[in-house]
């Protein structure tokens, strides 16, 4: 089956189950006005609670199959992914494209969000890998999450993906070019322990969701 | 300054938020923002191979992607890299003797931008085309509209810097 025709077959199966999100507690202009994203700024969240309340579904998982990668222009009016044949642009239109992988994320635990079943699709903004270095299906990640309007779900950067590394949870700043290989801890969950660090994910999608 | 206008099929109109005094569309602020260039010494589209061809691009992208970006080439050749965070940055490749960039695309993110006013449409086309003719971010504190963040308090002029900078520039 072409990699297009299982994604959307995927699909189908699984945006019943992404319905009934949680909503985020803090949006994209907040985050801006605190100066911890910007126009072309990268996310860097100053606390544990930016980068909780910045998230619709925050879950505990692996990244599963790499499902696609396509020409992307967009959503249309229906939330469906608007991507084309290099033909029906000619050079203009193609030179816009950007490069929309999609990965399978199986669920091993959920820290916010309902009805997620046990699969999610997460789509990044990056060319088709050429090997899985960073997407290794065999380590343990904590997903910060926002809907797609395809139904599936995004990341506000790369901090929004940490890798449990030898107990701690770090991140890549180089998922898209393999060559700049840094890895990274957030100030606020350096040195923690992974166990210490889910609780103080727990605690704080406690916290948000109080009136 | 000519510029071209297209939209995905997402949008096949331009995108108005309503009716107001003024039209609150990308092109009515693009129109403002480019008198903005008018004073200066640029003249795109009028090199020998057409240089200087500036698209834009709307479209919805998501909630998790940027307000807008600027993406630039020289021939085939993109002088823009998107980094690990996909932000398009300079790459460093282009310059404006050997490798002169002639061509570029800015994208505006209508699922940001949907609800925004003129001004801050305005700003946010300034913001680009600044990016497009070479000027980066100065801090925030700066009286400009290429600070990182763009709000409704940023100036809409060119600095006399920034002027300077494209008249020697172009």
């Amino acid at each position: 089956m072409p990699n297009t025709l299982l994604r959307a077959s995927l699909l189908i199966a699984l945006t019943s189950s992404a319905q009934g999100l949680s909503s985020q507690t803090i949006d994209y202009e907040e985050l801006m006005h605190r100066g911890e994203i910007g126009y072309h700024q990268d996310f860097a969240p100053e606390s544990l609670a930016s980068l909780v309340g910045s998230s619709a579904v925050i879950v505990k998982g692996r990244f599963g199959d790499f499902l696609d990668n396509v020409f992307f222009f967009g959503y249309d009016e229906n939330g469906r992914v608007i991507t084309r044949r290099e033909s029906e642009f000619g050079d203009s239109g193609y030179f816009g494209a950007e490069r929309l992988s999609f990965y399978e994320i199986i669920i091993d635990k959920v820290f916010l969000g309902e009805n997620l079943g046990e699969k999610i699709i997460l789509s990044r903004d990056a060319n088709p890998p050429s090997n899985r270095k960073y997407t290794d299906p065999d380590i343990e990640r904590l997903f910060f999450l926002l809907p797609a309007p395809d139904g599936t779900y995004g990341t506000l950067g790369v901090v929004a993906i940490q890798n449990l590394r030898a107990g701690e949870y770090t991140y890549d700043t180089n998922f898209i070019d393999p060559d700049s290989d840094v890895i990274t801890s957030l100030p606020f969950l350096k040195g923690l322990s992974a166990e210490v660090v889910e609780e103080k994910v727990r605690e704080e999608v406690r916290r948000l969701g109080e009136c | 300054m000519s510029w071209l206008w297209w939209s995905n099929k997402a949008y096949a109109v331009d995108e108005t938020t309503g009716p107001r005094i003024i039209p609150n569309t990308y092109s009515f602020a693009l129109s403002r923002a480019v008198e903005v260039f008018k004073n200066t010494n640029l003249k795109p589209g009028q090199g020998p191979n057409g240089e200087g061809k500036v698209e834009f691009v709307s479209g919805s992208f998501g909630l998790f992607r940027k307000p807008a970006w600027t993406r630039v080439w020289s021939g085939p050749i993109e002088c823009t890299i998107r980094n690990s965070q996909g932000h398009y940055l300079d790459s460093g490749i282009c310059d404006k003797n050997f490798r002169r960039a002639d061509r570029a695309i800015v994208t505006f993110n209508t699922t940001h931008l949907r609800h925004k006013n003129t001004v801050i449409l305005k700003l946010s086309a300034l913001h680009e085309i600044g990016h497009v003719f070479g000027l980066g971010h100065p801090a925030q504190n700066c009286p400009s509209f290429m600070t990182p963040l763009v709000t409704a308090f940023n100036p809409q002029s060119l600095s006399p810097q920034e002027h300077q900078y494209i008249n020697s520039s172009y």
